[in-house]
């Protein structure tokens, strides 16, 4: 548990916070709220650290297990360089918003106080019976669930094979494992990170990649939520639980699935496809292309989703034809650059995505 | 249900799209065409379909909201009650679903996961580095958990095996172009007619996990020759007429040595000569309640012991008829006929309770259908000490927990 904690709060928190400050560094006119980014960042760790390895895998094969392990962590050592100014910033809005929140309760009426008190009760008490089970129970039984299990294999293999060749074959010859796949590999890629720093301690485990699920699931509620209190803290509670009552979306939380990761990076690239059309600002129109891309790198839904995210951005940002036009090419630019090229290489190099079913094979 | 309360909501979107700002139309519009992109995907493949629920159910929230905007306290109080009975409603619908996922993955419960099967897997030593496992699984734990080398069954080289005409030349193809040497099969997987009968003739079932369906057979090197069919399979059965070629109370009574236990009445067990498994009589059996049953004679010296009951079963009413061995203590009892119509082979497999003073062995319905013209035949009853297993038998049903 021990090796666990160390890879999720470096991955999953640090990571993130790092890519959030830096990211506030080009928030020149401060009109982003730095909590909000947060809480979107929280999901760019993990991915953001797969996105490294793709491209350390495919252009640097076969490279002792430590370099990729540094060359993640020297990533992000840039970023908290690049955003080092921010954490200041985020840190003060943070300070800020909590302590307006805590004004406002004492400032409330009884209603308003009962509101937030039965809300920040409900939340709790959810959270404290999850990780109850989560912790206890769903965290120590073995990694079992088709997709899981095939992903994880693949995460196993480039591991093992520390190169990205193999994620365009359909049969890996040294065991036998076929598979029918045509989405990126960035969840394997956890497991491969998993890997990869668990090698570093002698210790050879998948707890880290069995949490994925349920830690996008609760960055789902974690979204939900703060959009609806907005308006009110009852809406807020009864979206929560109309999300969980849907049975699909209520095994996120204790499945080992990659539902709740690639669904995260879809809804927040909606958010930033409405922000990207309101402020028309160059980190809003980055971040709907960063999410955007990181959609499509999770799945091939989002892959295809992202492409409506574009058009629809192309018809109905209120800009004239040629800023349209540069934005627009901005856009996708960078979406094939968070994600997307896996899909232009495989349809060249590989298996075909969705268009071809080539059998190919490599280090047979 | 959400996603037909969505139906409104965008028609009430069309509406007042004229109001609306652009970002809304921009994120109504990336919305709108991902749903006819999932819907054409998979419309009724929840996994698919969950993606747009963390969007739908905030939207429609808001919209309903903006609607009611700050009317009195009695309508707010109104749309809550209703949104609390719908999503009780939506927990209550799925009970089922949520319950057993509980007991499955919260819970975690132990024997969900076939860990001795892979184990032993991962352990076998005979198995050469040309040497493959055919691996006829979905679930992919062999790949994951047991580093052995496996061909999968759904593997572009399989295609030479599935071509094969016969079973001799199938089974040349297995052991010598893919060098097959196990089979390691899960009941969600069903193999190919000529498979199954590699499978039954040509392979000893060498571990088995029947909670999880997992079964692993081995190919046997040479077809067994007399001596060793001897040595593998019973000569001698404890059950008595278990062929059911005595009648000494004539074809319209029951067989000798079987009892009826008071619920059979006269012309539900007949004597049946045309639908036979072997010898030149099987029995027939008619109705919806009854137990067709023998006892053993000297129970006491069995205490402790490993029992194994086969029977030959025909029907075509599904999953009604089985096989049981009761002690006087506790019951075991076979899988159930799939009622396909046809022989099947039924097996139960018990260890007799220290204090039993009876053993019973039985032919009963697992659950009634009403209809007391159901008919069953039973032949070729077997009773053997010992622990045996019979070759691969399919049977759904009896793994769905």
């Amino acid at each position: 548990m021990a090796l666990f904690t160390l890879q999720f709060f470096v991955t999953n928190i640090l990571f993130s916070v790092i890519i959030a400050t830096a990211l506030l560094r080009f928030d020149r006119d401060k009109t982003h709220s730095a909590p909000e980014l947060l809480m979107y960042c929280l999901g760019l760790g993990p991915i953001g650290t797969s996105l490294l390895l793709y491209y350390g895998l495919l252009l640097f094969p076969r490279w002792p297990v430590p370099w990729y392990v540094a060359a993640v962590l020297g990533v992000h050592l840039l970023l908290a360089i690049i955003g080092r100014k921010q954490w200041l910033r985020a840190a003060r809005e943070l300070s800020t918003t909590i302590k307006l929140t805590v004004r406002k309760f004492q400032g409330d009426d009884r209603h308003r106080k009962t509101e937030t008190a039965i809300f920040s009760a409900t939340i709790f008490m959810a959270l404290t019976v999850f990780l109850f089970f989560f912790l206890s129970f769903t965290l120590r039984i073995p990694l079992d669930e088709t997709d899981a299990l095939k992903y994880g294999t693949l995460g196993k293999i480039f591991f093992q094979e520390r190169s990205m060749e193999y994620r365009w074959i359909r049969t890996y010859p040294k065991s036998g494992f076929y598979q029918i796949n045509n989405h990126a590999p960035s969840f394997p890629l956890l497991l491969t990170w998993e890997k990869m720093t668990g090698s570093i301690f002698h210790k050879d485990q998948d707890v880290y990649y069995k949490s994925i699920s349920a830690y996008y699931a609760w960055l789902i509620l974690a979204v939900l939520l703060f959009w609806l209190s907005k308006r009110s803290k009852y809406l807020a509670l009864t979206g929560f639980f109309a999300l969980l009552s849907t049975y699909p979306f209520f095994v996120t939380l204790f499945q080992q699935h990659l539902d709740s990761f690639r669904i995260f990076f879809l809804i927040v690239s909606w958010i930033y496809l409405g922000y990207a059309v309101i402020r028309r600002d160059r980190l809003s129109l980055f971040l709907l292309a960063l999410f955007s891309g990181l959609a499509a790198f999770a799945h091939t839904i989002g892959a295809v989703v992202v492409i409506f995210n574009v058009l629809a951005f192309f018809i109905l940002v209120p800009a004239p034809w040629r800023e349209k036009l540069k934005d627009t090419v901005f856009l996708v630019t960078f979406i094939i650059a968070f994600g997307w090229i896996h899909y232009i290489l495989d349809v060249i190099w590989g298996f075909g995505w969705i268009f071809f079913k080539r059998n190919l094979t490599f280090w047979g | 249900m959400i996603h037909w309360l969505a139906i409104p909501s965008f028609l009430l979107f069309l509406i007042t799209i004229r109001k609306k700002a652009a970002w809304e139309k921009a994120v109504a519009l990336a919305a709108f065409l991902s749903y006819i992109f999932l819907l054409a995907k998979g419309w009724d493949y929840s996994r698919y379909m969950i993606t747009l629920a963390p969007l739908l159910i905030p939207s429609l929230l808001y919209l309903c909201s903006e609607v009611i905007g700050n009317r009195r306290r009695g309508i707010r109080n109104v749309f809550f009650l209703i949104c609390a009975i719908l999503i009780f409603f939506n927990f209550f619908r799925s009970r089922a679903s949520f319950s057993f996922f509980g007991s499955y993955k919260i819970r975690a419960v132990e024997n969900h996961f076939p860990k001795d099967i892979l184990r032993y897997v991962q352990e076998i030593r005979d198995l050469g580095p040309a040497e493959n496992v055919l691996v006829l699984s979905e679930r992919q734990l062999f790949f994951y958990y047991t580093g052995k080398n496996g061909i999968d069954f759904r593997d572009p080289k399989m295609g030479i095996f599935n071509r094969a005409e016969n079973r001799e030349k199938a089974l040349d193809i297995l052991k010598n172009r893919l060098k097959i040497k196990y089979i390691y099969v899960n009941w969600q997987t069903i193999p190919s007619r000529i498979l199954q009968d590699i499978m039954a003739k040509d392979c000893d079932l060498v571990y088995q996990d029947t909670m999880n369906g997992f079964y692993l057979y081995r190919l046997r090197e040479k077809p067994m020759s007399k001596g060793d069919l001897e040595k593998y399979f019973p000569n001698d059965s404890l059950l008595r007429n278990g062929s059911f070629e005595s009648w000494s109370l004539g074809a319209e009574g029951l067989p000798d040595y079987f009892t009826n236990n008071d619920n059979i009445i006269e012309g539900m067990v007949v004597r049946e000569e045309n639908d036979i498994r072997v010898g030149k009589y099987a029995v027939k059996i008619t109705g919806d309640n009854f137990n067709f049953a023998q006892n053993l004679s000297n129970a006491a010296s069995f205490r402790g012991k490993a029992l194994t009951f086969f029977a030959w079963m025909k029907t075509n009413v599904p999953n009604k008829y089985r096989l049981e061995i009761y002690d006087g203590v506790k019951s075991t009892f076979s899988k159930r006929h799939s009622g396909a119509g046809e022989w099947e082979l039924l097996q139960a497999n018990y260890t007799v309770s220290p204090s039993a003073e009876t053993i019973t062995f039985r032919v009963v319905q697992a659950e009634k259908t009403g209809n007391i013209h159901d008919v069953v035949y039973v032949d070729a009853a077997l009773l053997v000490e010992g622990n045996w297993n019979t070759f691969y038998l399919y049977s759904r049903r009896d793994h769905v927990k």
